[in-house]
């Protein structure tokens, strides 16, 4: 089995679209070849890691996609990120090539000259304009070499909203068995589908379910590397696009923008939101702009992208949907399987699954067990028709007096009140319920309420242990590139 | 019946021709007047009995005086469904098992005072109680639910089972919390006879709000029971701990 992605995708069809420029496949074969020619000529092979230091561009397309072709695995990193979070993946991963997109320039310097990187190979992939770094290219394009499926191919850093960040270990059959399951939803992903490419590349969302997908069907892909709605409207109705996957706040902005009844997204025909929860307004709201029914799904890094799917997210809120096929999927409390309608831990069991964390069994045994099943760290509760809603990350949710609140079910609530933006919900020890509720908030500009308002609005919708002890005005909520609440940074 | 022998004092088994009169029979049948001597006596010796044990009841208010209303209350004791059934205002039913009906003391005497007969055991047993406790809610009566399901043998609050959810959100009945304190001591669980000295007291909380539950489904059934038994908690002032007293009689319901 060969590595190539885009294999037998004819040569002129578009693959990419990125500002004024089409890339066809058959372009895009050419550079992904040459890119590979200068990876072996480096010393780069199988089994080796190659870090991608890019942002929704060409260059991490064609990074991923060389790295893959010689049988290493793809370690791909925002250009945008921090660099001192950017140094901190690189150490973990300790990849023997690093290729960066023009915009990264200065970490790749940075990281030749302070030989972060083994080989010393650092550069951008083949037809990036000159810099101060070399292009690793071969002069002819060379054919990606054959690979066992059970091989590592990509390590994607989970968002690490618990604890530290984890590398998780993605073999060829993870990531394509995740993709069929995608494939095979009846989303229309196919060769006419035109794909929009502004969710992050460096998640799993992005990187399996959005770009590898519509690459592994001969898809054409809209790039966007800085998120604009505005923009990204502009560019979802020149392409005429059919098939969007996107996060809430991507979806919330989108319906800000364009107000009531907009014809942008007419030729869209597969429009679905994960990764963060779906606030039932957004829903709303995209339905009003867009006369679109949002999907959501439910997945992790460690499952290669989606596991349960809702197709009608408006009209079932809250809901991540049913298992995909192929997916087990069962809620278990104490290590036994719950009882009908309460709450459990999601173990997940797909032939997706991950391999494990890079260098750290320890974390691995704690989530991948023996009989293959996956231990999300995640609280749903299910319905009878096997309908799954999340309650929350397991370590998220707040025990008051006993009493389980989920944080998300607050930040609900307090986000219906007309002066707040947005909300995080953390739990704060007490001496005497154990925990308690506290809640920061954002406020709308221009708006002013006292934090007592506030409570007295949550005591109006929530039961007793479910309000907050305090309500903390900030100016800014801490929140991943995809729009999690990191409620870390508030305990 | 063992060997075609039948043993002496034993009650029969559990046979489905065992002729078990449905919620209707029972409401209806309440109101005879050998019935309602039967329970006015009832009540009077539950009364004579509740000022030996010091019985105390706030909350009144709270209790609708008439239409179908869910009393959802914790469970130490034996003598917790007496009180309910007998020391309140307006007559409260109570579910209770099939096997009475099979006995001649307590065959008559019980639906007479206000307990529902319901087969026990597995899904049907589980879905006929919720069944015919809708049946008494449809009749506008009010019915008694523990929602832990059993007698909790540690004195702790636990979690409850989603049938009151589903009972609450099928019904469109109002949930009144309720907390009962100082009955474990009068009897408690495991003991057969009840002591004659006691300090009880019921607390009647209000009201639970059931706008806040969209939705009938199991996650909004969970919440409606999580919530009941913070206001029970609240009541009682027994400490709550977030798992089964113990390992559920009441199976799925099929909705």
């Amino acid at each position: 089995m060969d590595s190539d992605p885009i294999a037998g995708h004819p040569a002129t069809a578009p693959a990419l679209f990125e500002g004024e420029r089409t890339i066809t496949y058959g372009e895009l074969r050419d550079i992904v070849g040459r890119t590979a020619g200068g990876l072996t000529g480096g010393g780069v092979g199988p089994g080796d890691r190659v870090a991608v230091v890019s942002d929704n561009e060409l260059t991490f397309v064609t990074g991923v996609l060389a790295a893959l072709s010689v049988g290493a695995t793809a370690c791909p990193l925002p250009a945008s990120s921090p660099d001192e979070v950017l140094v901190t993946r690189l150490a973990d991963v300790e990849p023997t090539a690093v290729l960066v997109s023009p915009a990264a320039t200065e970490l790749g310097v940075a990281c030749r000259d302070h030989d972060l990187v083994e080989a010393g190979l650092v550069g951008h992939p083949a037809g990036s304009p000159s810099s101060d770094l070399p292009t690793i290219e071969a002069a002819s394009p060379m054919p990606a070499v054959p690979v066992d499926l059970t091989a590592p191919a990509v390590i994607l850093h989970t968002s690490g909203i618990i604890g530290a960040p984890r590398a998780a270990v993605l073999t060829h059959h993870n990531l394509r068995a995740a993709q069929d399951r995608m494939i095979a939803y009846g989303a229309g992903l196919d060769a006419s589908a035109v794909g929009f490419g502004a969710l992050p590349f460096n998640h799993v969302m992005g990187l399996n379910v959005l770009l590898l997908t519509h690459l592994r069907v001969g898809a054409s892909l809209v790039l966007q590397a800085r998120w604009n709605p505005v923009s990204a409207l502009e560019l979802v109705e020149r392409h005429r696009v059919t098939s969007i996957v996107a996060v809430p706040p991507m979806w919330s902005s989108w319906a800000d923008v364009a107000g009531e009844a907009s014809g942008a997204m007419q030729s869209v025909t597969f429009a679905r939101t994960g990764a963060s929860t779906l606030h039932p307004d957004v829903a709303d709201a995209v339905y009003d702009s867009f006369g679109i029914e949002l999907a959501q799904g439910y997945g992790l890094t460690e499952t290669a992208g989606t596991v349960t799917m809702e197709p009608a997210a408006r009209r079932h809120p809250g809901s991540v949907g049913r298992p995909l096929p192929g997916v087990e999927l069962r809620l278990v409390e104490d290590g036994e399987p719950v009882q009908p309608g309460d709450r459990g831990e999601i173990w997940v069991r797909t032939d997706s699954v991950f391999e494990g964390y890079l260098d750290d069994p320890v974390a691995t045994a704690e989530v991948l067990l023996a009989d293959g099943w996956c231990r999300t760290g995640d609280v749903g509760i299910q319905d009878d028709d096997g309908t799954l809603y999340l309650v929350g990350r397991s370590k998220d949710l707040i025990n008051v007096s006993g009493f389980n609140v989920a944080p998300v079910e607050v930040e609900s609530v307090l986000q219906q009140h007309e002066s707040v933006s947005a909300a995080v919900v953390v739990g704060e020890p007490d001496p005497v319920s154990g925990e308690r509720v506290a809640a920061f908030v954002t406020l709308v500009p221009g708006a002013t309420v006292a934090p007592e308002a506030l409570i007295e609005h949550c005591r109006g919708r929530l039961s007793g242990y479910k309000v907050p002890s305090s309500v903390r005005v900030v100016d800014r909520l801490p929140l991943t590139a995809i729009g999690k609440r990191v409620r870390a940074q508030l305990r | 019946m063992v060997d075609g022998v039948a043993t002496v004092g034993a009650l029969p088994a559990a046979d489905s021709t065992r002729r078990v009169p449905n919620v209707a029979d029972v409401i209806l049948g309440a109101e005879r007047p050998q019935n309602r001597i039967a329970h006015a006596a009832m009540q009077s010796l539950t009364r004579l009995l509740s000022r030996r044990w010091q019985l105390t009841i706030n909350g009144l208010e709270h209790l609708p005086a008439s239409g179908p209303v869910i009393l959802a209350a914790n469970h130490t004791s034996f003598v917790d469904s007496p009180l309910l059934m007998f020391c309140l205002p307006r007559r409260v039913w109570f579910l209770g098992k099939a096997e009475y009906m099979d006995s001649w003391r307590t065959r008559h005497l019980f639906p007479a005072v206000g307990m529902i007969p319901i087969e026990r055991g597995g899904r049907r047993g589980a879905l006929s109680a919720l069944r015919a406790a809708l049946g008494v809610l449809e009749h506008g009566q009010a019915i008694g639910i523990y929602p832990e399901g059993t007698r909790s043998r540690d004195g702790k609050l636990h979690r409850g089972h989603t049938g009151l959810g589903w009972l609450a959100l099928r019904s469109g009945a109002p949930i009144v919390p309720v907390g009962i304190q100082g009955t474990a001591e009068v009897q408690p669980p495991d003991a057969a006879l009840f002591k004659l000295a006691g300090d009880c007291h019921i607390a009647i909380g209000r009201e639970i709000p059931m706008s806040r539950y969209p939705g009938r489904d199991r996650r909004a059934q969970r919440s409606v029971t999580d919530d009941v038994m913070f206001e029970i908690s609240q009541l009682s002032g027994q400490q709550y701990v977030d798992h089964y007293a113990e390992p559920p009689e009441l199976a799925e319901v099929e909705l």
